[in-house]
């Protein structure tokens, strides 16, 4: 954390919906009293399947200033295991980093620094259940930032349904919320 | 536009969490333009997305959106609205730019209050579709006023702030309003939307049925324009009536910013530079675009360090503040000039440290500049990489020599290499 | 600041703004402060002035022309015009003597004689 900044990493793979999370988890902050957020894709030939990466930064008392991506996030989401493959995201994880994981079973933490906090949650397996799908696959970002409200208490499922509410309309926000719902009360610690 | 149509237009002051290109978007719903003409390219497209969904939906009454099949097409297009007396927008990036830029000149010489929004990219080849003020700075003498916007925020309020010092009839000219591709037209911040009724009120009202004052259609008064000037004609007074026009922009952009602040409360210094921490430096740096905002944290980090350093934010390119430039040139000891920008074969490869030069030159002002260039194509400048930029010209202050590893007189700050 | 640069920029466009019939027939500006933000030509008769001064040939229809209406159709000053009777005319004022109208009829009707060879101008 620095300059009291909350930095959060998103790695995912092109359909997997990271950087809409990245946007969507800004404007759930800054709905929640935040007093400025910054959400940061990095953007180039997008393609479905390939690794992507997107940031966001919120603060509770400065302004953020920097639009520099972030290297060492206090939380990272994994959209999807084989990415900690890649030896970036893995450099990028340090001691501390709370990683939010979308997967069924543990990981295999081999190689990476102790004292980390893992969180899992099987968004998949919720979208599936729920038809919470696209092309692609699931439409994971609901689910993990769900997942993520609980872990931290930067904003509550109500906070999300009034912005969902506003952005996407009453149907398609209830919809998101029982997929909410059910990875609010399923994410777990495992380290 | 009718009357009561407008009123459904109205919507009270909000803050949103938005992509700087839908800042964009919402800046010409606010000034209430009534022509757009748009082609998409990366990464200005989703300014293009917003607005034909702003114009389908009804949220835009009154707005004609003409759809295009070049960008040559839309600034001819534009022309032509324009000259038949309505408020118009358009925005472009790079190439498209350049596609455009025949056009451009018929805008300016024209005399016609455009006012248009540049995501700047790299110039191709190679692609490259990032931040990098090349492609708007390419467009310095086509009598252009241009002006680079640091946030989020700022794309919004710049752009209403150009329409009021573009329709002035003492300015009469278009307007660039640039900002750095992806770093802030597809990142999201928290934008204030400002109340419909407050930016009526700012704005001078839109052109009555009789157009401009200076041109227009209409067959009670006809009028033939961009006919042919022999060389012993007025040719030459008219190119000196655009130049003096865009110098005596400069007044009225200061009137803007101060208009501005008194009735939206957000300062964007004199409206030409913006000073940080400058009064008491010994280093000052001059900086445009994005990369100013992470600067002022980099000056902030720089003075806990106990290093009084300072910046100024250059607000605009055309017209050139040379004034403030001068001021403030010789109220530190060592300036240095960021350019995201190359001019190649120019005295010092950065068009604004190359302008900078130039505007002391026959002063006795002999403060040392040292022109940088960094994040070319969108290299991202970390926080850390500024402030090396910084601690260069400290050095420069306290050695009083120049950094060894100039490059035809220029810090090229950041080239990759190979260890 | 001088007195031509203090005076409203709207002062510059006054003759612009009015109608055709009040506008002057010559625009007349001391020096570039005084011009308007751009060039304009008021639509006015004879703007460049009477054309018909830079003829040397003077194309003349002859009897017997069938009215087909091609010196018409092809004259690049507009200046041939019907009259009541169907007939066509030239306009002197302004025919510059191009000789379009004599190369284009169909029946060799217009003749072109040279302007010195004309006694009773």
């Amino acid at each position: 954390m620095a300059n009291g900044i909350i930095e959060i990493s998103f790695a995912g793979r092109g359909g997997q919906t990271a950087v809409s999370a990245s946007e969507l988890l800004a404007k759930f902050a800054f709905e929640n009293g935040f007093i400025d957020v910054f959400a940061i894709p990095i953007i180039g030939a997008e393609r479905r399947g390939a690794p992507i990466s997107a940031f966001t930064k919120i603060s509770k008392e400065k302004p953020i200033k920097t639009y520099d991506s972030v290297l060492h996030p206090d939380y990272q989401f994994i959209f999807d295991t084989s990415l900690l493959e890649i030896p970036r995201i893995r450099e990028s994880i340090k001691e501390g980093t709370i990683l939010i994981i979308n997967s069924k079973k543990p990981i295999d933490t081999t190689g990476l620094p102790e004292n980390l906090k893992i969180y899992i949650v099987d968004a998949t397996g919720i979208c599936i259940e729920h038809r919470f799908m696209i092309s692609s696959g699931g439409i994971l970002n609901i689910p993990m930032l769900a997942a993520f409200a609980k872990i931290t208490g930067y904003y509550d499922l109500k906070v999300m349904d009034e912005v969902l509410k506003r952005e996407f309309g009453e149907k398609r926000a209830a919809l998101n919320m029982k997929v909410a719902q059910d990875a609010y009360n399923s994410v777990k610690e495992v380290s | 536009m009718t009357e009561s149509k407008q009123k459904d237009f109205i919507q009270p002051r909000q803050t949103k969490v938005v992509k700087g290109n839908v800042a964009t978007a919402y800046a010409a719903k606010s000034a209430r333009v009534q022509v757009i003409s748009a082609y998409p390219i990366t990464p200005q497209t989703t300014v293009v997305e917003k607005l034909s969904e702003f114009a389908d939906s009804g949220m835009m009454p009154g707005t004609q959106y003409i759809k295009v099949e070049s960008e040559h097409s839309v600034m001819a297009s534009i022309v032509g609205a324009s000259i038949a007396g309505t408020r118009t927008f358009t925005a472009t990036a790079g190439q498209g730019l350049f596609y455009m830029y025949e056009m451009i000149h018929w805008a300016s010489s024209s005399r016609l209050p455009i006012v248009t929004a540049i995501v700047s990219r790299g110039v191709a080849p190679p692609w490259n579709i990032w931040a990098d003020f090349t492609d708007v700075i390419a467009c310095r003498d086509t009598g252009w006023l241009s002006s680079f916007v640091a946030t989020h925020q700022e794309i919004y309020d710049e752009i209403l702030m150009s329409y009021k010092v573009c329709e002035d009839f003492d300015v009469l000219l278009p307007k660039f309003v640039a900002y750095g591709g992806f770093i802030l037209s597809h990142t999201s911040k928290p934008v204030i939307i400002e109340d419909q009724d407050l930016v009526d009120e700012y704005l001078p009202p839109l052109p009555d049925e009789k157009g401009w004052p200076h041109i227009f259609i209409d067959p009670e008064r006809p009028m033939m324009h961009g006919n042919l000037i022999m060389p012993s004609g007025f040719y030459s007074e008219f190119r000196l009536k655009i130049h003096d026009a865009m110098m005596r922009a400069a007044e009225k952009i200061k009137e803007a910013a101060k208009e501005f602040e008194k009735m939206f409360g957000r300062s964007y210094g004199n409206g030409l530079v913006q000073k940080y921490h400058l009064d008491d430096a010994d280093v000052g740096i001059m900086i445009y675009g994005d990369l100013a905002l992470q600067m002022e944290q980099a000056v902030d980090e720089l003075r806990d360090e106990g290093y009084k350093v300072g910046m100024v934010k250059l607000r605009h390119f055309r017209p050139f503040p040379i004034e403030d430039v001068q001021e403030i040139a010789k109220s530190v000891r060592v300036l240095g000039v960021v350019d995201r920008a190359t001019a190649f074969g120019s005295p010092t490869g950065g068009p604004v440290s190359s302008e900078v030069k130039a505007a002391l030159y026959n002063t006795d002002i002999k403060t040392p500049i040292l022109p940088i260039i960094s994040g070319l194509g969108g290299r991202e400048v970390s926080l850390e990489e500024q402030k090396d930029q910084l601690k260069a010209l400290v050095k420069m202050y306290e050695t009083g020599e120049l950094p060894e590893d100039l490059i035809h007189g220029t810090l090229w700050h950041g080239k990759l290499e190979v260890k | 600041m001088s007195e031509s640069e203090s005076k409203s920029e709207s002062e510059k466009w006054k003759d612009i703004n009015k109608s055709k019939e009040e506008r002057p027939k010559v625009q007349e500006y001391k020096n570039w402060k005084e011009l308007p933000p751009i060039p304009i030509s008021f639509a006015i008769d004879a703007s460049i002035g009477r054309t018909g001064d830079w003829r040397t040939f003077r194309p003349i229809i002859l009897e017997g022309c069938n009215k087909c209406g091609i010196c018409w159709m092809y004259c690049p000053e507009g200046i041939i015009k019907k009259n009541e009777e169907g007939e066509f005319e030239i306009d002197y004022v302004f025919c510059k003597g191009c000789g379009i109208c004599a190369k284009e009829c169909p029946t060799d009707n217009i003749k072109m004689v040279r302007e010195s060879d004309i006694e009773d101008d």
